[in-house]
């Protein structure tokens, strides 16, 4: 399965992107940079969970606001700044769900779907396409997240475990067990 | 629980398109709104209040000036403010009373004395000399009234040798001194209410004693009975002239 490339970033682009960081520290109007790098990415994230457009934007717009406002309490660990900012993506989604009265939302595309179904062994008829996305449906929140991320985001193990907050190794399981239950539910 | 909603192939909306919707300036202006300055958060007030508060108490406190003139500040308001609310009554005079026994100055003096007295000097002669000094200390204290009054500076009741009102013996209610108030302000005529063996009376005096001819009328017909002191007219410093309040005294005999 192919992943999404936009998380992998070499050494030299973390190197210039904690530059910013710390540029952006003393001066908030330095943050420019990383708003016009991560814009797009927490943009995406917000608004497959989300079915209202122009809520998502404006969620987008809080977290980079939270994201200014606590930069200071921010420690770089090696990992992409976007870990950081998909954290605060995420508690400000859940606060959007109790507050806004937004709607939990989960986009799916149909290839993504057929591709599960062919991991299942089984035909990838629009009856089995149906019959996944019921079964997607009983699926616990945890795996269901998990399982949205690693295939129809298409996210590395290494970026779920920093969104998430575990190992690698950890995400890798989860999504493993998450896909199992599923391939249970859906073989019934 | 609200339940998921599953969407399928939903339009994926471009990059231009979300590039497009990006606002920095208002991120920033939003974020700016929210910081607020240290100087302006409680955080900045509380150890700075704090210090603050303790630097003034330390310099209230270690100046000496400052502490002594708040300590006669507070012993003037602990003697005017019971003269002021209760009306000036002879209990609260008293309490400004300081009697000093004539022996115990004496005595006190006495050993101050022998200390300036060089112990080399004959027996006689320290004698001698104490008893002169006793002299003297004596012939000093006959000057001095006998009785300290402490009556406030800005006293605003008039009162005759510290009686303000009630009982008041007739060596004092004809003393020399008579109506006073403060020194900035001299009474300069009163009426007298008194009872002349055949009927009250008014007399119009002018200055602030009572005179001595009235002594026998007084210690006659009136002791034990009230006497009114009022129409007292007074005159400052800057030469206005004003009424103070009426006296009411009751004379006793010496």
């Amino acid at each position: 399965m192919a992943v999404n490339p936009v998380y992998h970033q070499t050494s030299d682009i973390l190197q210039e992107e904690l530059s910013w960081i710390s540029s952006a520290k003393k001066d908030p109007e330095r943050f420019g940079p990383l708003y016009k790098k991560y814009h797009e990415q927490i943009f995406r994230y917000i608004y497959q969970r989300m079915d209202d457009q122009d809520l998502a934007f404006d969620v987008t717009s809080q977290v980079f606001i939270k994201a200014m406002s606590n930069l200071h309490k921010f420690e770089y660990r090696g990992v992409p700044f976007s870990s950081w900012l998909y954290r605060i993506a995420k508690s400000e989604l859940y606060q959007a769900y109790r507050d806004r009265k937004a709607r939990k939302t989960t986009c799916v595309e149909s290839m993504h779907l057929f591709e599960m179904i062919e991991e299942f062994e089984d035909d990838d008829s629009v009856e089995n396409k149906n019959r996944l996305l019921k079964c997607l449906k009983e699926l616990k929140a945890s795996d269901l997240e998990i399982i949205e991320m690693r295939y129809f985001e298409r996210r590395s193990y290494r970026e779920i475990g920093e969104i998430l907050e575990l190992t690698e190794n950890n995400a890798k399981v989860k999504a493993f067990r998450a896909i199992e239950r599923l391939k249970t539910l859906f073989m019934k | 629980m609200k339940r998921t909603q599953t969407i399928v192939d939903r339009e994926r909306l471009g990059s231009d398109y979300i590039e497009s919707k990006q606002d920095f300036s208002n991120v920033l202006s939003q974020v700016k709104q929210l910081t607020t300055s240290t100087w302006k958060s409680p955080w900045f007030y509380g150890p700075i209040g704090i210090a603050v508060f303790a630097v003034t108490i330390s310099i209230v406190s270690l100046n000496p000036t400052i502490a002594k003139d708040a300590d006669l500040e507070s012993r003037e308001k602990e003697v005017i403010k019971p003269l002021m609310a209760r009306q000036n009554t002879v209990e609260d005079v008293k309490e400004t009373i300081e009697v000093v026994p004539e022996e115990a100055k004496i005595k006190r003096s006495e050993k101050k004395m022998e200390k300036i007295i060089p112990t080399a000097t004959p027996i006689e002669e320290r004698k001698e000399y104490i008893e002169e000094q006793k002299v003297s200390i004596v012939e000093l204290e006959e000057v001095k009234p006998k009785i300290t009054r402490k009556i406030p500076l800005n006293n605003k009741y008039p009162h005759i040798e510290g009686v303000f009102t009630g009982e008041i013996s007739l060596d004092n209610l004809f003393a020399e001194t008579g109506i006073q108030l403060n020194p900035r302000v001299k009474v300069t005529s009163f009426e007298f209410n008194y009872f002349n063996g055949k009927s009250n009376v008014v007399d119009k005096i002018e200055g602030n004693t009572i005179p001595e001819h009235l002594h026998s009328t007084i210690e006659a017909y009136n002791v034990g009975q009230m006497i009114f002191i009022t129409n007292i007219k007074a005159v400052d410093e800057m030469s206005r002239v004003f009424t103070l309040p009426s006296l009411n005294y009751k004379p006793l005999k010496n």
